[in-house]
């Protein structure tokens, strides 16, 4: 270990982890009327984190343990995104856990040691370090999603997901050891030095970066991968369901940007093709999959799924072959991807937070059970077609100019087919979308006025929830309308990721 | 001369006006909703003098006044640009947009009286009028894209408006979707233009670039057919045909100024802002003349039995947008753009007094109606003229528009040409009869009950009355001077707006040959003037086809006075005669079917979706039987899997893994 | 190099079939013995028990109570983590050298979490037997 290893770098992740920690004990001292305040005292602890690592990594570009954790924009720009998409998720929780969870201190704490999870992964630049980084996210996951103790749906997807998240994570471990073998690095540099140096790929190492791939796939929920994603999602707790089908999936992504444009763009002539194939297998499916389904959880697990297909078109572009043969890093994929999951993760975001509202007045996910919503409560079925229309990316609207830009990514990169594709597919996710908006706008909500004029009254949506509604509509209007600045932010942290850190790099790997 | 700010303007009074209604006096001050028609009202007139001021100096300016090209989203290696084009096509769609928009929402202050959503109307209306001026001044490709879309989306509200009747749900749904099966033929042809060249998605720039031949043809033919592809689904052109007649469940005023006079013209719109890239590919503006050809006849067809006055209607828009189409397909620009504008006037008109009549007889089915020209003369006489243009009789408006149509495809040195030119004179015929046919069925003969008679007839027949015919009520008199009037402004309209063409003479105020120059002197466009008088800046006149024309139309015009008037053969026989080919026409030939129950519900729905969602849960139990069972003892000692899906899962998995290292090992 | 690859797992392919020849032939050569009465085959039935030198199963099956579970897993964490403390511990000498004090703290953080996780357990009764 070197002497210059700077500690203090990490103080944001210090301090996130000791929130955790004192969400959790706090819970422990707290008499249970107060507990109430516990999101809050995250929530601030968040932002203290947000604005420390603002403050302090602005324009900093620095290695620890030898390359083993990465701080630049990239990592800045993930911290920042992921850390505001958690505390969004705790604030939109606040209702909810009141309800219908027992353990808020450990519901909060945990959501704290994820979003821990979350940012290592983004910033690690070493193949164990972020697995690790992954199981902790991972691990946090499996309680959340059980936390519906004497629930037995949530019970059965929290079963599913520990034993495939288990299997996955096995996989993934097994295709780094193969890299491991062959390269004789773990590292990203090392890797992607290892790449240039022999363009013919060996046997061991294409077996390892195929499962390699296929463990980030389950993580993801991609197709082949993806077939826990719905269980799960149904049966776990709705802001938990929100918090796994955009947190981790950002994170997860945050990850293989990473990892593909720095360890294994040099043999992108490779890989492209199969990331390419799983990506269509995974929009088409997900969308289309996604039509029959009568539960609006499900639908939009498989919403989800579409939309990784998506992210993935971005990956599989990552980087343009040039005249001279050289790959050339497509900094527009990765922007895109980037804005992508920041438009996503807020349409998302709020389609979620609906159904967790609609769940806690109507005690039910159906979407037979939308009937009217905009009779009983116009705000919220405002907010859901916004964001439904977002996802299907509508103009004005986030989706719209997030996808436009990944999609140009792919077109130039050759993907032109799997652009049209993905459009296609879009094209389709709007017709499952208008049937629930159909469903709250159209069809009565129940024979008789009266009836409805009672359950309007009864219907009110919680203060908390109303706000962060709020903000996340103007957040899916802004995005769409004036992204300039999101985009700009996105492309400094791809600018990070395709030059090369000049940093004193002491140890030998 | 009209600044930037001021071209702004002109959708920002419409938008303002949509926000005042939406955010302050629908929630607020409902019990006052007519305060948002009068709103409307004034936005829109102050958009559309704007508009004129904008015309006036666009025609000083010589054709385009270039503002700046501005930046919406700047991306690294992308930039998206915004901002405003104002040239002749702008300027004409600008007045005709704003025109028939006020006279729409005049008439709809009327005709929506009493209704619950009035506020949400105006709202949607102004919304939509916003859009549509936005469309018509966009500089960006991706700007226009988006207020493409945006219009979709107000026509699927107002479409939808009455919404608790199922009829008018499904009808917006179907108009939105299927006209998103066409915009995602143009977004896909976006990216490739972009793909050409990074600045293309500025729209001057895309002009200079054809220009200067910096777009090869088989490029400019894929760009050009997926454009087209948005503008076949926008303006309802064959095979995305079948939404449009059902749209006709909004309320009437929005057929009149969605369905009729704009929207729907958006798309011919289109094809012309993007002409200088059409003109590069034989190929594209052949397809483009065929297509609208085609559907000019084919929609026609559909119109002579359809007995719904709506419908019939609909139908005839689909077929006028059809000329539109192959005159722009066979290079005749100004022709082209002087139907649609003319096609405006006289459409709004017709549909104006199809709601007109509506009022009086409750009902929209021409077999309840009849004799109503003794109670709303007005309405009458203006229909009539508004048919007789339709019919392109001299000396009205339709009749120099199309005649310009004709006269240019006769001189087209191509097969194309003829083909056109044949389907075109065919579609006359066909306009002029089922014309008259409402006009005689409606206005002339005696009363035939209207909706309270077809109220009987329903429940004799067993069927279910719905919302709309339940409420409505006969009340025979001539309609609220709201209505009324923009009825008698768009027939002067209809009379007057044809004499713009002046092919061998000028009148007074307006020089020879004026519109056509007017619209071709954009160089932007029209770089030379061989490439303007190509596109029709002379236009031409043709005694022989207009002789033709005239003599076609008229013997459509006899022969529903034979059929429908003086009874001189039977309508009831002549269907008898012809009952398959009636039973294919009435049934819209099908498409509904085909397309619905064929192609979405049993293939698409059933088959593949169904099947890939059941995959997604057993297929693969069946194969796995052996590590099914052994999983299904493990599970059965952890107790809690009770579905057994879980092995299913893995094993989907572990063969995707396997799939996986095929494919990257195939690849590598 | 793919067939470098293919020759390490040859060489384990060679010493699993050595692995498995070599008690498979000692079993093989005792059943012989028997056979040509080399060996002799006396069978009692305290021989042919499970446990030879133990007690036979009495009674039915019983169940573990799952309390000890929780005390089992507590004991694991536990256990497991002051692991950590003795290879600090055994260096803390090289280390303060060159840390100073925050080898200590370093230490004394482990040490706090550590008795949260303790704290939390017992706020919680799982010491508690219940």
């Amino acid at each position: 270990m070197s002497a210059n290893v700077n500690v203090n770098l990490l103080t944001p992740e210090f301090i996130l982890a000791g929130m955790g920690l004192l969400v959790l004990s706090l819970d422990l001292v707290l008499p249970k009327a107060r507990r109430g305040i516990l999101p809050w005292i995250g929530v601030a602890g968040l932002i203290a984190a947000v604005a420390t690592a603002l403050i302090y990594r602005w324009d900093r570009v620095e290695e620890l343990y030898g390359g083993v954790f990465i701080a630049d924009r990239y990592s800045l720009f993930f911290f920042a995104f992921l850390v505001i998409l958690g505390g969004a998720v705790m604030i939109a929780s606040v209702d909810y856990v009141k309800q219908h969870i027992k353990f808020p201190g450990e519901y909060y704490g945990i959501l704290i040691f994820s979003i821990l999870g979350m940012v290592l992964m983004a910033s690690a630049g070493e193949l164990l370090t972020a697995y690790i980084a992954m199981e902790l996210l991972s691990f946090s996951l499996y309680v959340l999603v059980a936390l519906r103790k004497y629930d037995s749906k949530s019970n059965e997807s929290a079963a599913k997901y520990i034993l495939l998240g288990a299997f996955s994570s096995a996989i993934m471990l097994y295709g780094i050891s193969m890299v491991w073998g062959v390269t004789g690095t773990t590292f990203y540099d090392g890797i992607a030095a290892h790449l240039t140096a022999n363009p013919d790929l060996d046997i061991g190492l294409i077996v390892g970066l195929s499962l390699i791939v296929a463990g980030l796939g389950f993580k993801v929920a991609a197709v082949p991968f993806h077939m826990w994603a719905p269980d799960v999602y149904e049966g776990a707790p709705t802001p938990v369901t929100a918090y796994l089908a955009i947190g981790s999936k950002a994170a997860a992504f945050a990850l293989i940007l990473r990892l593909f444009s720095e360890g294994l763009l040099p043999a992108i002539e490779d890989w492209r093709v199969l990331i390419a194939t799983l990506a269509a297998a995974t929009m088409v499916l997900g969308n289309l999959v996604a039509i029959r389904q009568e539960n609006i959880k499900r639908m939009l697990a498989y919403s989800s799924i579409g939309q990784v297909g998506y992210l993935l078109l971005g990956v599989a572009s990552l980087g343009v072959v040039d005249a001279g043969g050289a790959v050339v890093f497509s900094e527009r994929a990765s922007t895109g991807i980037m804005v992508h999951l920041v438009g996503y993760a807020v349409a998302n975001l709020a389609a979620f937070l609906v159904v967790a509202v609609v769940y806690s007045r109507t005690g039910s996910d159906q979407i037979s059970d939308y009937r009217g919503l905009a009779k009983k409560s116009p705000y919220l079925s405002l907010v859901l077609s916004v964001a439904l229309f977002s996802l299907a990316g509508l103009p004005f609207f986030a989706g719209f100019v997030t996808k436009f830009y990944l999609f140009t990514a792919g077109a130039e990169a050759g993907f032109l087919w799997l652009s049209g594709l993905a459009m296609v597919a879009s094209l389709v996710s709007l017709y499952y979308y208008l049937r629930v908006i159909q469903r709250a706008y159209v069809d009565q909500p129940s024979e008789g006025d009266e009836e409805t004029a009672v359950e309007r009254s009864t219907f009110f949506v919680p203060l908390t929830s109303w706000l962060m509604l709020g903000v996340l509509f103007v957040g899916m209007i802004l995005i769409g309308v004036w992204p300039t600045e999101l985009a700009a932010a996105a492309d400094s942290a791809s600018d990070a990721l395709g030059t090369v850190r000049d940093v004193s790099t002491a140890l030998v790997r | 001369m009209i600044n930037e700010a001021g071209s702004w303007l002109i959708i920002g009074f419409p938008l303002a006006s949509f926000v005042i209604i939406g955010a302050v006096i629908r929630p607020f001050f409902n019990r006052y909703a007519i305060v948002a028609g009068y709103l409307t009202i004034l936005a829109v007139a102050i958009s559309l003098g704007l508009s004129i001021f904008a015309f006036i100096s666009v025609a000083d300016a010589g054709g385009n006044i270039p503002f700046e090209s501005r930046e919406w989203l700047s991306f690294p290696g992308l930039v998206i640009p915004f901002g405003i084009m104002m040239d002749s096509l702008t300027v004409l769609m600008l007045i005709t947009v704003a025109g028939v928009s006020l006279l729409v929402q005049v008439y709809g202050l009327g005709y929506m009286k009493g209704d619950k959503g009035y506020a949400k109307y105006f709202a949607f209306m102004s919304l939509f009028t916003a859009s549509m001026l936005g469309l018509v001044l966009s500089r960006g490709v991706i700007q226009l894209y988006a207020f493409w879309e945006l219009v979709g989306l107000s026509s699927y509200l107002l479409i939808g408006f009455w919404y608790t009747r199922p009829a008018a749900a499904a009808a917006a749904k179907k108009a939105f979707l299927m006209t998103r099966l066409g915009d995602f033929a143009f977004l896909l042809a976006i990216l490739y233009i972009f793909t050409l060249g990074d600045d293309l998605l500025d729209i001057p720039h895309l002009y200079e670039a054809a220009q200067i031949g910096a777009i090869g043809a088989t490029a400019a033919t894929w760009a050009a057919l997926g454009i087209f592809a948005g503008a076949v689904g926008k303006s309802a052109q064959f095979p995305l045909n079948t939404w449009l007649p059902d749209a006709m469940e909004g309320p009437t005023p929005v057929s009149a100024l969605v369905h009729s006079a704009t929207m729907v013209a958006a798309g011919v719109f289109l094809v012309g802002r993007f002409f200088p890239l059409f003109e590069l590919s034989n190929e594209a503006m052949n397809t483009v003349a065929l297509v609208g050809g085609f559907t000019a006849v084919f929609a026609a067809s559909m119109g002579l039995v359809a007995n719904d006055i709506k419908r019939v209607f609909a139908f005839s828009t689909i077929s006028q947008l059809g000329y539109m189409f192959f005159a722009i397909g066979i290079g005749a620009y100004v022709a082209a753009f002087f139907h649609l504008f003319v096609h405006a006037w006289f459409k709004t008109l017709l549909f104006m007094s199809a709601g007109s009549v509506n009022h009086a007889s409750g009902t929209f089915d021409m077999r309840y109606m009849g004799g109503l020209r003794k109670v709303m003369p007005f309405t009458y006489a203006t229909t009539v003229i508004g048919g007789l243009s339709l019919a392109g009789i001299f000396p009205f408006a339709g009749f120099w528009s199309k005649d310009e149509i004709f006269a240019h495809a006769a001189e087209v040195d191509s097969p194309v040409g003829w083909i056109v030119l044949i389907l075109g004179l065919t579609a006359a015929f066909m306009t002029a009869f089922y014309m008259f046919r409402v006009i005689f069925m409606t206005y002339h003969g005696k009363f035939r009950g209207g909706v309270d008679k077809e109220n009987e007839d329903l429940r004799a027949a067993g069927e279910e009355i719905d919302e709309a015919h339940a409420t409505a009520r006969v009340h025979l008199a001539e309609s609220p001077w709201t209505m009324v009037m923009p009825l008698l402004i768009l027939a002067v309209a209809a009379v007057l707006a044809g004499y713009l063409t002046n092919p061998t003479a000028g009148y007074g105020i307006v020089d020879q040959h004026s519109f056509g120059e007017f619209m071709t002197e954009n160089h932007q466009v029209f770089e030379t003037h061989e490439a303007a008088v190509h596109a029709g800046a002379e236009p031409k006149f043709n005694y022989g086809i207009a002789f033709l024309s005239t003599l076609v139309a008229l013997s459509g015009i006899a022969l529903a006075y034979a059929m429908y008037q003086a009874k001189l053969i039977s309508p009831a026989n002549l269907t008898a005669r012809f009952k398959p080919v009636h039973r294919i026409l009435i049934n819209k030939y099908y498409m509904d079917e085909l397309y619905e129950d064929i192609i979405v519900r049993n293939i698409f729905y059933n088959r593949f979706a169904k099947r890939l969602a059941s995959f997604d849960i057993t297929i693969l139990d069946g194969v796995n039987v052996q590590l099914a069972s052994w999983t299904r003892r493990f599970s059965g000692v952890l107790g809690f899997i009770q579905d057994g899906q879980l092995q299913t899962y893995g094993a989907v998995a572990s063969a995707g893994a396997v799939v996986a290292i095929v494919i990257f090992l195939f690849w590598a | 190099m793919v067939e470098d690859y293919f020759r390490q797992y040859g060489l384990i392919t060679v010493f699993a079939a050595i692995a498995m020849v070599v008690p498979i032939s000692m079993l093989l050569m005792s059943w012989m013995a028997t056979k040509i009465k080399v060996r002799p085959r006396r069978p009692t039935p305290v021989k042919l028990e499970t446990y030879e030198c133990g007690y036979g199963p009495v009674g039915g099956q019983w169940t573990f109570n799952a309390r000890y579970y929780t005390f089992a897993l507590l004991f694991v964490i536990f256990d497991v983590e002051t692991v950590f403390l003795y290879p600090w511990a055994s260096e803390f000498g090289v280390l303060s050298a060159q840390f100073g004090v925050f080898a200590l703290l370093e230490v004394a953080v482990f040490g706090v979490i550590l008795g949260i996780g303790w704290g939390y357990a017992w706020r919680k009764r799982a010491l508690e037997w219940r």
